[in-house]
């Protein structure tokens, strides 16, 4: 007797449990029988320094502005933040306060997950004030989200190398070939230099299709235009891959580095140049004192300033439509000039707000003002046509540019044909 | 001819068969919708033009083989199946001899045995992710410490570059995956050795014969049902193993290190090309599938 009251017990507590572990719909969806509503509001900057304290200055300003709103702000970590949000949407279960790096934006508005903003935005003046980088927010015409940040990318540099070795900071493509060599010191003639004078990236991911991409804006070139792939095969891409290739063939460079490596041994003083955006600022400020007070941040010595949208804000399409109000009216709060200020203060990077910026807030950081030129000059990385092939156009650049950059360096232009025939075949344009 | 005679069960062991199933019957449910329901999806997409599930611009409706024909005149697709069977080949032997041979050293009794084969078994259970980053930092063609080493050893005059260069690459993902794989093996052979009595080894060194007549003729065919189902288990995981090498090279350089996991991730995750993702994860299946069934002959006897 004893022994089946305990097994009904046990089999009581293992399918209540099962139960347990699945929700309704009806308890996710926000109770409006209570009133409260909770915005979701994942990001890979919740627990940023810097951009943490912004984000919970806005929720709290949001919360105290709507009584029966509550923003559940959380981290998703970059690494698998695009992954994350892709498996919420295909659950029909977006966050509400849609928070993307922008390069991403094409293809989740392709499957129709975004809300179109045009009628919002006509009502408000961000259009008029915002950086130009907005309209790669737009699909026929129509917006879909509005940009937190858009960026150049700068050079940031070791004073102190230059200083010693009695040379000038670069401002042009020969100056910096004639620093990244002279910078490049390997002092027990091994053939592995100690010191290098200018650090890229060499992994398969997204950070080298951006610096290689940033040598070809920069110089002058090109992967595509609207669709068509003629900039790539051009003389001056071509001419812009042969340098970033001789970086790699000199060993003025590291090989096999990743960003998060290429980042640190920056701060560490192993490079003397690299390029890079903004979020590098708040890098600088935890290196040690005796480096950081030579570790400084100019234009890159190109004729373009390469830059691209960096991440932006979305209403997803299928969220109920007080849900679409109150995260509109989140956006909006955010784009507000006191916000856009408090952004800038406390993140570093510049806003897209043309009019939050003042002399006041370049004041307070040093390498702000050198952010906000970069932004206004940038050039878009992202290739013109195929943003909604981003992921797979992106993966054939990497793999080709690769081949030119690693042993037994691939000709640049036999490699840039056979990608431009790769590309055509396989994404049909 | 033999009469059929008819099985008349107690109550009590009714009562038993019912209380069995009562117990089995949640999570043989749990398992099945685990299991059998994304199998089904997986085989809906793989005939469908999707880019991704919950997609509200695609047709769902459609059927086509498309995908297939796709797959299999894909170069790509056969070079990663390729990259995909050396792969596991090389780290799963390496690793089931490495771990045979500890398991062999361990199995012997020593002073701090017990310390050692903690130590042995820690890498175990550390994610993929993390054996990954250390590997990275280990095998860094600049700065890392396998290169220091080495070079002082005078076996290298220049850093290897690990990391950039193909060949090179597919070798640090093979060492990083036997360096978490060997301590499964490890832990299951030892568990094997601890089963065999003492008495056959007696017996055998009676008779006169040596430590590798031993090892052939006693050891191994005691052993033989434990190393395949430990040989199956960590074949499928290490076929399967996708976090460890897109931590470290990502696929690559220029798709050196791509198998078919990371193909599968990159058509799904990177390209939103989910029904022909489905088709790799298809094929892959079918692998795995062909896998179980050259062990099958040994798990029927072990288990049956």
């Amino acid at each position: 007797m004893k022994k089946k009251f305990l097994s009904l017990i046990l089999c009581a507590t293992l399918v209540f449990g099962l139960a347990a572990c699945g929700s309704t719909k009806k308890e996710k969806k926000n109770d409006s029988s209570s009133g409260e509503i909770v915005l979701e509001f994942p990001s890979w900057q919740a627990t940023e320094p810097g951009f943490q304290e912004f984000w919970e200055e806005a929720v709290a300003e949001f919360e105290k502005r709507n009584e029966n709103v509550k923003i559940n702000l959380y981290q998703v970590p970059f690494d698998s933040y695009v992954d994350t949000l892709t498996t919420l949407y295909a659950a029909d279960t977006p966050p509400q306060i849609t928070h993307i790096p922008s390069r991403y934006f094409a293809q989740f508005s392709d499957m129709g997950w975004f809300e179109p903003l045009n009628d919002r935005l006509k009502q408000t003046d961000i259009i008029e004030n915002w950086s130009n980088l907005q309209d790669g927010l737009q699909v026929d015409g129509k917006y879909y989200g509005v940009l937190l940040l858009g960026n150049g990318y700068s050079m940031y540099y070791n004073k102190a190398m230059f200083d010693e070795a009695g040379i000038d900071v670069p401002t042009d493509v020969n100056s910096f070939m004639e620093a990244a060599k002279t910078l490049t010191k390997d002092e027990n003639g091994d053939g592995d230099p100690e010191i290098y004078g200018f650090g890229a990236c060499q992994v398969t991911d997204t950070n080298f299709y951006n610096e290689a991409t940033s040598f070809v804006v920069g110089l002058g070139g090109k992967w595509s235009e609207n669709g068509n792939l003629t900039p790539m095969t051009s003389d001056t891409t071509k001419e812009a891959l042969k340098l970033y290739q001789s970086l790699f063939m000199n060993n003025y460079t590291p090989t096999g580095l990743s960003v998060e490596q290429k980042r640190q041994y920056f701060v560490e003083g192993k490079m003397a140049m690299i390029f890079d955006g903004p979020w590098v600022a708040s890098l600088i400020n935890d290196a040690a004192e005796e480096v950081k007070e030579n570790l400084l941040v100019t234009t890159i010595p190109f004729e373009s300033v390469p830059g691209s949208m960096s991440n932006s804000l979305h209403i997803p399409a299928t969220i109920s439509d007080k849900e679409k109000e109150l995260v509109w009216e989140f956006i909006q709060m955010v784009t507000e000039n006191d916000f856009q200020k408090l952004y800038m203060e406390k993140v570093g990077s510049p806003s897209p707000s043309k009019t939050a910026i003042d002399d006041e807030v370049l004041e307070e950081n040093p390498f702000l003002g050198q952010f906000v030129k970069d932004a206004e000059k940038a050039q878009e990385i992202l290739p013109s046509g195929y943003e909604k092939d981003y992921g797979e156009f992106t993966q054939y650049i990497i793999d080709g540019v690769m081949t030119m950059v690693t042993d037994p360096y691939a000709d640049v232009a036999t490699t840039l044909d056979d990608m431009k025939t790769k590309i055509t075949n396989e994404l049909g344009k | 001819m033999t009469a059929k005679i008819k099985v008349i069960r107690t109550t009590s062991e009714k009562k038993n068969h019912r209380m069995a199933v009562a117990f089995a019957l949640p999570a043989a449910a749990f398992s099945l919708l685990l299991i059998i329901y994304p199998l089904f999806t997986t085989i809906k997409l793989s005939f469908q033009d999707v880019k991704f599930i919950g997609s509200l611009t695609d047709d769902t409706a459609g059927f086509t083989i498309a995908n297939y024909t796709k797959l299999f005149s894909n170069a790509d697709f056969w070079r990663a199946l390729g990259r995909s069977l050396i792969f596991t080949f090389s780290a799963l032997s390496i690793s089931f001899l490495i771990g045979l041979v500890l398991a062999l050293l361990l199995n012997k009794k020593f002073h701090c045995q017990k310390l050692v084969r903690t130590l042995i078994l820690l890498a175990w259970p550390i994610p993929g992710v993390i054996v990954g980053l250390l590997f990275i930092w280990l095998f860094d063609g600049n700065y890392g410490i396998i290169n220091t080493i080495l070079k002082s050893l005078h076996i290298i005059d220049q850093n290897v570059k690990w990391l950039s260069a193909g060949n090179t690459a597919m070798v640090t993902v093979i060492i990083a995956t036997i360096w978490k794989s060997y301590p499964f093996f490890t832990l299951t052979l030892l568990a094997g050795l601890k089963g065999i009595s003492e008495d056959y080894y007696e017996a055998a060194s009676i008779d006169g014969a040596n430590a590798w007549q031993r090892f052939t003729n006693i050891t191994l065919p005691a052993l033989q049902s434990v190393i395949v189902t430990s040989l199956l288990l960590n074949g499928l995981w290490i076929f399967r193993n996708y976090d460890l090498i897109y931590t470290i090279t990502g696929g690559g350089p220029n798709q050196a290190t791509e198998t078919l996991p990371l193909l599968l991730y990159n058509q799904a995750f990177k390209y939103y090309n989910m029904g022909y993702a489905s088709t790799i994860g298809m094929v892959s299946l079918l692998v795995c599938f062909i896998f179980v069934v050259l062990a099958m002959p040994s798990l029927k006897k072990q288990f049956y």
